[in-house]
């Protein structure tokens, strides 16, 4: 069942398995993590990949998913009695 | 004095039915949704995924044997930031991601949308009965 027994890090290995059967691939670690990113090392921009091209391919899909985070937290507040002035 | 009890209790009854749900209760409802996005797990397997409040993605996994032993559990943050996207796993080792990971997060977030925005929101009367039916 696990396939990565690492203390710090226990992959299970079926939802990779299911996940190859629904829409979407399992995105969830595909490599252990191995480093600690420090502020320092951080790119400016949309770190979107090690090259350019690898960040022009994702750049519309990161965009729609920028969207898409408006437009769900829009719906909250609208659905939500939150949005409502209670005075 | 019983009927006059009745009464109230009817009335709180309506009240509680129109009273709208809360942001929460409303992400408590998409989480669930949201672990379908990956297919359906097995026999003893919790998935979650969601968008918190903030900006943040977390994708939470926990699976039990028939005995009810727990196997594992873990959670994954995926923190939108200008500069890209963030993880962390359980609090720990801090990485931006990229690559096929990046891809199928920002496809996951795509469908997530389309699915909750169809199932939780497209109908908002089916969102007002979350709290009678949580209750």
């Amino acid at each position: 069942m696990i396939a990565n027994s690492s203390p710090e890090y226990s992959i299970p290995t079926s939802p990779i398995v299911e996940a190859a059967r629904a829409d979407v691939d399992v995105f969830y670690p595909v490599r252990p993590i191995e480093t600690h990113l420090s502020v320092q090392e951080m790119k400016p921009g949309p770190y979107l990949g090690q090259t350019e091209r690898a960040a022009a391919e994702l750049f519309p899909l990161w965009e729609n998913a920028m969207k898409a985070q408006a437009t769900i937290h829009a719906a909250r507040f609208n659905v939500s009695g939150e949005g409502i002035n209670n005075d | 004095m019983t009927r006059l009890g009745g009464l109230f209790s009817k009335v709180a009854g309506l009240a509680s039915i129109s009273q709208k749900p809360t942001i929460p209760q409303l992400i408590e409802r998409e989480s669930k949704i949201g672990g379908d996005v990956f297919g359906k797990t097995s026999r003893g397997v919790k998935r979650r995924f969601f968008l918190d409040e903030q900006d943040s993605w977390f994708f939470s996994e926990s699976a039990v044997d028939t005995t009810g032993q727990k196997l594992y559990s873990f959670t994954i943050r995926y923190q939108m930031l200008p500069q890209g996207v963030l993880k962390s796993v359980d609090g720990k080792g801090h990485v931006f991601i990229e690559g096929v990971e990046l891809e199928h997060l920002l496809k996951a977030i795509a469908l997530y949308e389309k699915r909750v925005m169809d199932e939780v929101y497209a109908d908002q009367s089916k969102s007002q009965t979350l709290t009678s039916a949580a209750a």
